[in-house]
């Protein structure tokens, strides 16, 4: 993953546990990396092993963890100089999510390493629609659980995420019913 | 649907994104979704002139030529800009204005509420202002990291608050006469040594290191030495100050580890010493034994000769003479003894005739050259050739460099020892080389290394080549494999004289 990855999980749990609980964070983790390059990829094993160490940090469960660091992306990113990026990609939930895959695809023209998840939006409606993500790295679905409730807040909107399918099931994908 | 084009307008929108449709009069029609986010009073059925003033190039100088096909336009209410084209289309009766937005940043997009949404897939803007904002972002990360470095190494130097009074290294300030300004608590000592306090005159020394600043504008350093304590100042030309800032740092510890260093290094060329002087003790003995038992021999013979036969005087010359012999052969393999059992590191460097160490170092291994049958040959010399070394190191080299010749060649048919020796100007070349068909290409990057052998347990410490390049490091010389040769051949290249030559630069 990209380093700007890195950096808002760092500055997620700073928020949370102030920069000596990241530090000793990042001792348990075993990454020696002090700071990180938000355009330079780093091994998605340094990500893992952060918010691993830092679930057991804060004392909750890694999807928790997660699904609170895919709420704190949104708002991590506007701050970290990215806030015209986000404001591109629409001015309501829907609209954002509908366009992720055409913005992700644009962002690998300057971070080629950058390997995305696939998000579909279908049956959209004028506060709902059917979020499908399709993602090869293992555990992030609660990243995009938070990520959502993350745009409700952007948007100062409620947005709800129920899961229809599972990959825990069997399915090849996530799918979520999204309202907002 | 749009029935000038017969096209549907979604359609048209997912080829072109910023267009409006014109009619004879110039009066407005149709305007795409995202032309409107732009200019929000395009539907209101006005005219191109009254919402849109055609501008050739504001920035462009006027020798480029724009393409006739090529407009561009600004919205008169807020200053937007396209870029674009118009066209006549067939059925004559409206046109069409298809365009780019004029902008560098993204935020200019996203102030008029333009989205990713708007653009067409095709679209390559969002990318190149993608690219721009990358860049920026890049920029400003870069510059941040720039900060957080400077003001970490500012903290190193200043304390964590900026302050020098509260630095744990010293910092002191000198005007450009030599006049002491500021020092902080922990330049106490220096100040001390100095014997100097605030407003008087720093030593003559210190006095030139900053006419020197001052001459070269280039940081000089100094190191200091206080009752138990090394510090190594920097002194620093402050042109915002008009000053010299010298910063200090305590470097005891760093010298104490490099003594004991020194010390461990020292221990090592000692322990090898003794290493050769053990492997040599059985081979001396021998050596020592047979002249001994030839003096033993003849000195009872010339005893018995004496009692019968008084006037046989030539026999009696002639076993007095090999008596002679003997105890010279004895005395050489002694006194080189003594001189490889010497520490030799605080030997003065004296000037001494190479032929005599070479002797002495031969008469030491002779032994086992005999034992292993091999054959040596030297180059004569002249007994003047003086060099000026540590005799005893330089014979701990050669000792060092003959036994691996023994151990390298004892077990091949052609077995022969070679110690040549060449005079030049300022030099002398010292070369060993034996029968050996040369160093494996993959030992010979690690060859000087400590601790590095090829030979079988127990029988090489591998110190030996190691220790033998740092002595005649020393010495200010050189010790290379020569790679070129088709036999194994070390090179000692010497200063003939020390004191007067520089040290000789090889490539390692």
């Amino acid at each position: 993953m990209y380093g700007l990855v890195n950096k808002g999980l760092q500055d997620f749990v700073t928020s949370k546990v102030g920069k000596e609980g990241w530090n000793k964070i990042r001792e348990k983790a075993e990454v020696s990396e002090q700071t990180f390059v938000s355009m330079l990829p780093y091994p998605d094993e340094i990500t893992y092993k952060l918010a691993i160490a830092a679930a057991e940090t804060l004392g909750v469960s890694l999807e928790a963890a997660l699904e609170g660091f895919g709420e704190y992306w949104i708002l991590f990113t506007a701050d970290e100089g990215y806030g015209d990026l986000v404001k591109m990609c629409g001015n309501n939930v829907g609209e954002f999510l509908s366009n992720m895959n055409n913005l992700h695809s644009r962002i690998r023209l300057t971070h080629p390493a950058l390997i995305p998840p696939k998000i579909i939006c279908t049956d959209q409606k004028e506060h709902s629609l059917i979020l499908h993500y399709y993602s090869n790295r293992p555990g992030l679905t609660s990243m995009m659980i938070g990520l959502v409730k993350g745009l409700g807040k952007r948007f100062e909107t409620p947005a709800t995420i129920r899961s229809i399918k599972s990959k825990k099931d069997g399915h090849d994908h996530d799918e979520f019913e999204v309202t907002y | 649907m749009i029935k000038t084009l017969n096209i549907e307008k979604s359609t048209l929108e997912k080829i072109t994104a910023f267009y409006f449709l014109f009619d004879s009069k110039q009066v407005i029609v149709e305007a795409s979704q995202a032309i409107k986010k732009a200019c929000p009073k395009i539907d209101s059925h006005q005219t191109v002139s009254n919402l849109f003033q055609i501008v050739v190039s504001e920035s462009m100088p006027d020798n480029v030529l724009i393409p006739e096909e090529m407009i561009i336009i600004k919205y008169k209410a807020n200053g937007f800009k396209f870029k674009g084209q118009v066209i006549l289309l067939p059925s004559e009766s409206y046109t069409i204005f298809v365009g780019s937005p004029v902008v560098e940043h993204l935020e200019e997009l996203t102030a008029k509420g333009i989205s990713l949404s708007d653009f067409c897939i095709h679209d390559t803007l969002f990318d190149y202002l993608m690219l721009v904002h990358t860049t920026e972002q890049a920029l400003i990360e870069s510059s941040h990291f720039e900060k957080e470095l400077t003001t970490k190494t500012e903290q190193e130097k200043y304390g964590p608050a900026g302050i020098p009074s509260e630095s744990p290294f010293p910092i002191l300030r000198i005007d450009f006469n030599g006049y002491l300004n500021y020092f902080n608590a922990a330049a106490m000592p220096i100040v001390y040594v100095w014997n100097c306090q605030k407003g008087s005159l720093v030593p003559p020394l210190e006095q030139e290191v900053i006419q020197t600043v001052l001459k070269t504008n280039e940081i000089q350093r100094q190191e200091i030495l206080s009752s138990n304590q090394i510090f190594l100042l920097e002194f620093v030309f402050n042109k915002k100050s008009q000053s010299i800032d010298v910063f200090g740092m305590d470097i005891t510890e760093k010298r104490a580890a490099e003594r004991l260093a020194l010390e461990q290094r020292m221990q090592l060329i000692s322990t090898n010493r003794l290493s050769e002087i053990g492997k040599m003790a059985a081979e001396i003995m021998h050596e020592i034994g047979t002249p001994l038992a030839i003096i033993t021999s003849y000195s009872n013979q010339i005893q018995e000769i004496v009692k019968e036969e008084l006037s046989n005087l030539p026999v009696i010359i002639d076993m007095a003479q090999s008596i002679e012999k003997s105890a010279l052969r004895i005395s050489s393999v002694m006194q080189g003894m003594r001189r490889l059992a010497r520490e030799g590191k605080k030997d003065p460097f004296i000037s001494t005739s190479l032929q005599l160490i070479i002797n002495e170092t031969i008469a030491l291994c002779r032994q086992k050259i005999k034992n292993h049958e091999i054959s040596l040959k030297t180059t004569v010399i002249s007994d003047q050739l003086l060099i000026e070394c540590r005799p005893s190191q330089i014979s701990q080299v050669l000792i060092n460099l003959i036994n691996n010749a023994c151990d390298a060649v004892e077990t091949l048919n052609m077995k022969w020892i070679e110690i040549d020796i060449k005079e030049k100007e300022e030099h002398i070349e010292i070369s060993v080389i034996d029968s050996g068909a040369g160093i494996p290409q993959s030992y010979r990057s690690n060859l000087f290394d400590q601790f590095f052998t090829t030979k079988e347990v127990g029988k090489g410490t591998g110190l030996g080549l190691g220790i033998s390049r740092t002595l005649i490091m020393e010495h200010g010389g050189t010790l290379t494999l020569d790679e070129t040769s088709l036999n194994t051949r070390f090179v000692i290249l010497l200063p003939k004289n020390k004191s007067k030559s520089s040290s000789i630069q090889v490539a390692a």
